[in-house]
């Protein structure tokens, strides 16, 4: 016994040193004489460290050593504003803003005699019952908060002021007393728990809606009674035969739901100019009951509907649905080809047929799953697109006709009312919705292992998500963001965000060079005009 | 029961209009701006009064009771402080004084744990209102609360004539309930009671008193 308690250290050690090397031995010798990766083959075991640094990269950057507003596509500063917005219904900031104001990009004029809050145009007389953080104390290693009650003003425009989608056209008009909705996401791409936090903190919000995504209306999209946009793509999911043709019978049981308000066909979304895609262990045999297609098989949907193939044959699609389901029918679309956009506008005012409301799409538009090809350079970016479509649907007189709902990255107030003086009449957000809900902007969505549960539909990730905590947030979260537009509705001396144009922001370039954008003409010939009399000039 | 709401800017206001509609009484509410009108008719207010002092004390004929939330002044905007009035306050008790309400209910700016007798909080003229009720020929409720916040009212309260909690809040939902279920509360009638979140029903709260 004392024998062995005498060299018992000795051995331990000896075999930690022998297995070590051993082992770096072994991986030296595997690292040397592998035929993939060059690097190792030169410097064995060394290059392995590249390989690791450039693993944890990422996170490594995120945390350390970016900076607040580096970071794409949301800066730390943006990734927490849209929290603290939902966690604690808190915007102020201290000390400054941390924008970059040599950059180019677009600002509010403010008006010498801003509105006072009292003459502000808003119905607060629904209060909404809701939770929120308060921090005790600020430590090093963690924050010491508790949650609490909190009746809150839910800051919805006035009836009179309400956006009303298909006011002269459907049987039943979709009003709405907020400018701000929940983007499409569909059941699927995220997991239940997700979903149904998010229906139930938009239903309790209210004044908002929710955008199903083409994936289909599930019971978790009803759970929290909110208003559903349902979306239908090319795919059909929820809306088809079991040959994958459009089937009318099941448009019009879905167009019965009363919380189904309108639908949204796809053309187009601005991360992808393709068919949605899911992985065949996303497809439970949930999901594809909801979807109508075979479970565990990966779904690639159409890029485009085998329905029509130009603007004619989409309008009256359009007038079909219209009259079967009496609901407001919008189209989803990406802004690239103004040539395509000038048809469309004519043709709308040609047949005096045409969609109620056209989802504008940013080309940083966010998805689940998509190529880097597309994401990155297929359709132009919100606030370069939203100006087109309103100017082009203006200049054939159609523009009373429809309704514009802008989306990509507006997940904070003053990007809204930019959106909003740019053209847009309501606002959709998708990934700050994500995030209220526990996105940590991982990056993984397409492969079913999203650490915080949200774009997962695995159960085991999904535990992590708890629907009753993060209901609140996604309430707060809107709430917040309609009282922020009041604030900057009463800053430009308006009483509605509703009443945002052109002429109350203007853009500033890296040169400090201000232009209006107000006069700014977007009528593509008159562009090119300017264009070659600046080249002529010069 | 016509009732005159004075002071509803603040939530506690509101609830008190919305809570009034819904007991069928018709609340009047004085308002510091037109802007507030479709906000009060929405809450379901069945006439709203402008505040301008010509009119001030016409806005009492016709009503049977007089709800003053004394901590908020019908002067004061959503965007100022919250301002003590005291003449607006004293101008009221004499109007319902001439114009012959029966009831009149304060939302003391007192707080429940404000020492009336000096000390280390001074009250300056806080309770000068409260005298004058107390003079008057009317049914007169004077209500003092602990914090009001805002979260939703759970119901129940407590309510004594002295309540020793210095660090207690009450929900402005539950406040609203209170000043409504006292307007006809016999046990209210002519006492000065301290309120804060509590464990009893607000009714029966009240009548415990």
């Amino acid at each position: 016994m004392s024998k062995m308690k005498k060299y018992l250290p000795a051995v331990l050690k000896g075999s930690a040193v022998l297995g070590t090397a051993a082992a770096a031995a072994y991986l030296y010798r595997k690292d040397d004489t592998q035929k993939q990766h060059s690097i190792l083959r030169n410097f064995p075991l060394l290059g392995r460290i590249r390989y690791m640094t450039e693993q944890i990269g990422p996170e490594l950057r995120q945390y350390l050593f970016q900076s607040n507003t580096e970071g794409t596509p949301f800066s730390r500063k943006e990734f927490q504003d849209v929290v603290k917005a939902g966690k604690y219904k808190e915007r102020l900031i201290g000390f400054g803003s941390e924008r970059d104001f040599n950059e180019g990009g677009y600002y509010i004029r403010n008006s010498m005699f801003p509105k006072l809050l009292e003459e502000l145009r808003i119905d607060n007389s629904q209060k909404i019952n809701t939770k929120v953080y308060e921090i005790d104390e600020e430590g090093l290693m963690s924050r010491k908060e508790h949650r609490e009650d909190r009746q809150i003003d839910p800051y919805l425009l006035r009836d009179e002021d309400a956006v009303i989608i298909g006011e002269n056209t459907c049987r039943e008009p979709f009003r709405l007393k907020g400018l701000v909705g929940q983007s499409a996401m569909s059941y699927g791409g995220l997991g239940e728990n997700a979903i149904t936090a998010l229906s139930k903190g938009l239903g309790l919000a209210g004044g908002t809606w929710m955008n199903t995504g083409e994936g289909g209306l599930s019971p978790y999209h009803l759970a929290g009674n909110p208003n559903i946009m349902m979306q239908i793509g090319p795919g059909l999911f929820g809306v088809r035969t079991p040959g994958g043709e459009f089937s009318w019978e099941e448009f019009k049981k879905k167009s019965e739901i009363e919380q189904v308000k309108a639908f949204e066909i796809k053309l187009a979304q601005g991360a992808k100019i393709r068919g949605g895609h899911i992985e065949g262990q996303k497809v439970t045999e949930e999901i594809a009951s909801i979807r109508l297609v075979e479970p565990w098989k990966t779904i690639n949907s159409p890029n485009r509907f085998y329905e029509f193939s130009d603007y004619y044959g989409l309008f009256d699609f359009v007038e079909r649905m219209r009259d079967i389901g009496g609901k407001p029918v919008g189209i989803k679309i990406v802004v690239g080809d103004m040539d395509s956009l000038e048809e469309m506008a004519k043709i709308m005012k040609e047949t005096g047929k045409g969609p109620d409301f056209i989802s504008v799409d940013g080309g940083e538009g966010g998805t689940g799953a998509t190529y880097q090809e597309l994401a990155d350079a297929v359709g132009l970016p919100i606030m370069s697109a939203l100006p087109l479509v309103d100017e082009m649907l203006k200049k054939y007189g159609v523009r009373d006709r429809v309704k514009i709902i802008a989306s990509g990255k507006l997940v904070t107030p003053d990007k809204i009312a930019v959106a909003l003086a740019l053209g847009a009449d309501l606002v959709q957000i998708a990934r700050g919705f994500m995030i209220n809900v526990g996105c940590i902007m991982a990056g993984i969505c397409h492969t079913n292992h999203c650490p915080a549960g949200v774009a997962t539909t695995d159960p085991k990730l999904q535990d992590g998500l708890v629907v009753e905590e993060k209901q609140y947030r996604v309430a707060n979260y809107v709430v917040s963001l309609r009282e922020g537009l009041f604030n900057l509705a009463a800053a430009a001396g308006l009483d509605t965000p509703t009443k945002f144009q052109r002429k109350h922001i203007v853009h500033k370039d890296e040169w400090g060079r201000i232009s209006s954008v107000a006069d700014v003409t977007l009528n593509p010939e008159k562009v090119t005009e300017i264009r070659e009399k600046e080249k002529v000039a010069r | 029961m016509r009732v005159l709401v004075i002071g509803t800017e603040d939530m506690t206001g509101e609830h008190v209009v919305k809570l009034l509609a819904d007991k069928q009484h018709e609340p009047v509410a004085v308002v510091g701006s037109q802007n507030k009108d479709s906000l009060m008719t929405k809450l379901g207010a069945t006439e709203v009064v402008v505040m301008e002092a010509q009119n001030f004390s016409e806005a009492f004929a016709g009503c049977e009771a007089v709800i003053y939330l004394g901590a908020a002044s019908p002067r004061t905007g959503e965007g100022k402080p919250i301002l003590i009035d005291h003449q607006t306050m004293i101008a009221s008790v004499e109007a319902a004084n001439k114009h012959d309400v029966q009831r009149f209910i304060l939302l003391s700016p007192l707080r429940a744990d404000e020492n009336e007798s000096g000390g280390p909080g001074t009250i300056g003229g806080k309770n000068q209102a409260e005298e004058l009720l107390r003079q008057e020929e009317i049914a007169y409720t004077i209500i003092r609360p602990s914090e009001p916040v805002e979260k939703p009212g759970s119901g129940k309260v407590n309510a004594a004539p002295s309540l020793k909690d210095e660090h207690g809040e009450i929900p402005k939902e539950d406040l609203a309930s209170v000043l409504v279920e006292a307007l006809d509360s016999r046990e209210t009638f002519n006492k000065t009671f301290d309120v804060t979140s509590g464990d009893t029903p607000i009714r029966e709260a009240l009548q415990q008193l």
